[in-house]
């Protein structure tokens, strides 16, 4: 089994793939766009906090100012001091000194304050072990009255700075689980392409070795994989006809080769058992040689039908007419038709219904009726009837070589325009297969179509092509 | 005639001119295009052979490099290709002929025989006469012994042809490809079935036969036996 080795090799590769070299890439897009989005929103955050905790200060700065014009240092001490268990003012932090040195403290420490204006502290109290960082946790505005009194308002933030660790906390999990999620699923996704790779190149290995009838499975899991593979696939049907019909080709060769090779041979043994005799030499030399050319003729028609067939330009076309191309080789084979005792005629087309103009090489096309012509010969059974005519229908101009001899049976006749295709009862004729194949390549070659019909009796093959 | 033969296969060479010097032809041989086209140069031939595939210079190139230096000689190519457009290809390079292998070496002997008495652009005459039989192509109109015949054009296309190379032999290759366009081998005897039409009115009823028959070869027009 070529094959065993391949899957334990695939997660290395697996590793190379495009679709996790994809998951990843994009996962990193999606981490640093992330990324950016959580700093912004946790400046703005912090920034909006900031300012509120500003303001909530300010505000009780003047109401705390207030109430020390109005009742002075020690009854704001007193008030405080009454206040204290309130649930409300545990939220703050004072710090109220009187010149005289009374002092009001609920936490905030003196040397944590400034004369005048805010101030960030570093914490006050033992920081909770999941948060163990250095940073001022707490904002503190103070004040000196006209008597000198100190007044400190303070306001832990540490509930700020949890928020913007729980956020930090939140997106650098979910970060993680994202790009984690991603990779595995380009992963899977690679493995799955992979196997399915694995499959198509099992499929072509098989095809290399020989089984020309294996196809590309779907590989999936995109339209565009599966275009590919049918695509790929209709690329080798087309080789594989390709291959089918040289196949028929070359054992139409090899046949057609042997049968006038053996012939050849059966001649020169003859000539030599009849050396001696010197009439008996010299009609033996004429018949190996008229081999010889039959096999030469055989090899003509191969190359000029292959190179009709690969669309190579023949001569240049020019405008023919239909009529005068039906009468010039009725004429050529007039006699040699009325030598065989058979009838010609000619029907070389009424121009009423349009001009018989075709486009074409002259050469080409007199060959195609030329083989038309000499098939209805060769095939009839006793006396050639021969009726060749030019006619219009529609934008077509149609070339007509009808006999009454014994036809061809309607599931023969597209094989029988094939390449050496011989019907069994014409193998003893002369011919090489080839006849009907060239008319029809002439026609493809001309934009049209040679087709076969009945003609009640006999065959009628009409040669399409487009009227100019 | 004094012909050059360049061909670069020593066996196909041997054969082409062992085979013309047989039949009288004084024989130079050249075997390669550069060879072959310093001798054509330097001597005076009545007629080049002159193979397409050749090392050094193609025979395509040795007919034009002839052509461009003013030699007229002419000149019959040989080649296994033998497809339309490859012959009209060597007949623009400046060939006279053509001959496709496998080829028969009669058939090159009466195409090399037509063009060594081909005259060099001569005024057609009025009328040509072979033997009793004379012929006017503008007129449309044969006699024999005075007596009109009747042709049709095929026919008067066919003894034309003919008695324009009287005395020569004509292939039915030839026949088939200056007459009628073919290029392909057919698989009838059209050839002799026209001759024989042609016999009937030009010949029966006479007591000298003018068409002959070469055998294994073709057809040839004589006014003496």
């Amino acid at each position: 089994m070529p094959f065993a080795a391949r899957p334990r090799s695939r997660l290395p590769r697996l590793l190379s793939t495009t679709s996790l070299r994809l998951a990843l890439t994009f996962s990193a897009i999606f981490g640093l766009g992330a990324a950016l989005l959580v700093a912004g929103i946790d400046y703005g955050l912090f920034r909006f906090a900031e300012t509120e905790v500003r303001e909530d200060l300010n505000h009780q700065m003047s109401i705390m100012r207030n109430d020390a014009e109005r009742l002075g240092g020690d009854e704001l001490i007193a008030m405080l001091e009454s206040q204290a268990r309130n649930r409300d003012a545990r939220r703050y932090l004072f710090l109220v000194v009187t010149p005289d040195g009374r002092t009001f403290s609920n936490g905030l420490a003196r040397g944590a304050v400034n004369a005048e204006g805010f101030r960030h502290n570093l914490p006050s109290k033992p920081r909770p072990a999941c948060w163990p960082d250095q940073k001022p946790d707490m904002l503190v505005l103070s004040h000196t009255a006209e008597d000198g009194t100190l007044l400190a308002i303070g306001r832990d933030t540490k509930h700020l700075d949890e928020l913007r660790g729980g956020i930090r906390t939140f997106a650098l999990w979910s970060g993680m689980g994202v790009i984690a999620l991603a990779i595995l699923a380009g992963l899977a996704l690679g493995y799955q392409f992979l196997r399915r790779l694995a499959g198509v190149n099992r499929s072509v290995e098989r095809i290399i070795s020989g089984d020309a009838s294996q196809r590309l499975p779907a590989i999936g899991p995109g339209r565009e994989f599966d275009d590919l593979a049918a695509n790929l696939n209709r690329m080798l049907d087309r080789q594989q006809a390709m291959m089918d019909a040289l196949k028929t080709v070359s054992e139409g060769i090899a046949h057609d080769l042997r049968t006038p090779l053996g012939r050849l041979r059966n001649r020169l043994e003859e000539l030599e058992g009849n050396a001696a005799d010197p009439r008996k030499r010299q009609a033996g030399i004429e018949l190996a040689m008229e081999e010889i050319d039959q096999i030469t003729a055989l090899f003509d028609s191969l190359l000029a039908l292959s190179q009709l067939e690969s669309g190579r330009p023949a001569s240049q076309s020019t405008p023919l007419d239909a009529g005068d191309l039906i009468e010039t080789v009725g004429e050529i084979y007039r006699p040699a038709i009325e030598d065989a005792g058979g009838t010609l005629r000619i029907l070389p087309g009424d121009r009423a219904t349009g001009p018989l103009t075709v486009h074409g090489t002259a050469s080409l096309l007199t060959q195609a009726l030329a083989n038309l012509v000499e098939n209805a010969m060769v095939h009839a059974d006793g006396r050639p009837d021969v009726t060749l005519e030019a006619r219009r229908r529609g934008d077509r101009v149609v070339f007509t070589v009808a006999d009454r001899g014994p036809g061809i049976p309607e599931t023969e006749r597209e094989k029988v325009l094939r390449r050496f295709y011989r019907m069994d009862r014409s193998r003893s004729r002369p011919g090489s297969g080839l006849g009907l194949a060239m008319g029809a390549a002439v026609a493809r070659w001309h934009g049209g179509e040679l087709t076969l019909s009945d003609n009640r009796p006999g065959l009628r093959a009409e040669l399409i092509l487009p009227a100019r | 005639m004094k012909v050059l033969v360049v061909e670069d296969d020593p066996r196909t060479r041997a054969f082409v001119a062992g085979g013309l010097r047989e039949h009288g032809h004084t024989v130079d041989e050249a075997e390669s295009g550069s060879a072959g086209l310093e001798l054509a140069l330097l001597e005076k031939y009545d007629a080049l052979i002159v193979d397409r595939m050749l090392p050094h210079c193609a025979g395509l190139d040795l007919v034009r490099a002839a052509r461009a230096q003013g030699i007229e000689t002419p000149c019959i190519l040989l080649t296994a290709m033998g497809a339309v457009e490859d012959r009209v290809e060597g007949l623009n390079a400046g060939a006279d002929d053509y001959l496709v292998k496998p080829f028969a070496f009669s058939e090159l002997l009466a195409r090399l025989n037509a063009l060594g008495r081909r005259p060099p652009l001569a005024p057609q005459p009025d009328s040509l006469r072979v033997g009793d039989l004379e012929m006017d192509p503008a007129a449309h109109r044969v006699t024999r012994a005075g007596k009109a015949i009747e042709l049709t054009s095929h026919e008067f296309r066919l003894l034309e042809y003919l008695v324009r190379r009287a005395g020569q032999v004509v292939t039915r290759t030839m026949l088939l490809e200056a007459l009628w366009g073919f290029h392909f081998d057919p698989r009838t005897n059209i050839v002799d079935a026209h001759i024989s039409r042609l016999r009937a009115k030009v010949d029966r009823g006479f007591d000298t036969e003018l068409i002959r028959t070469v055998r294994g070869v073709g057809y040839a027009i004589r006014g003496t036996p």
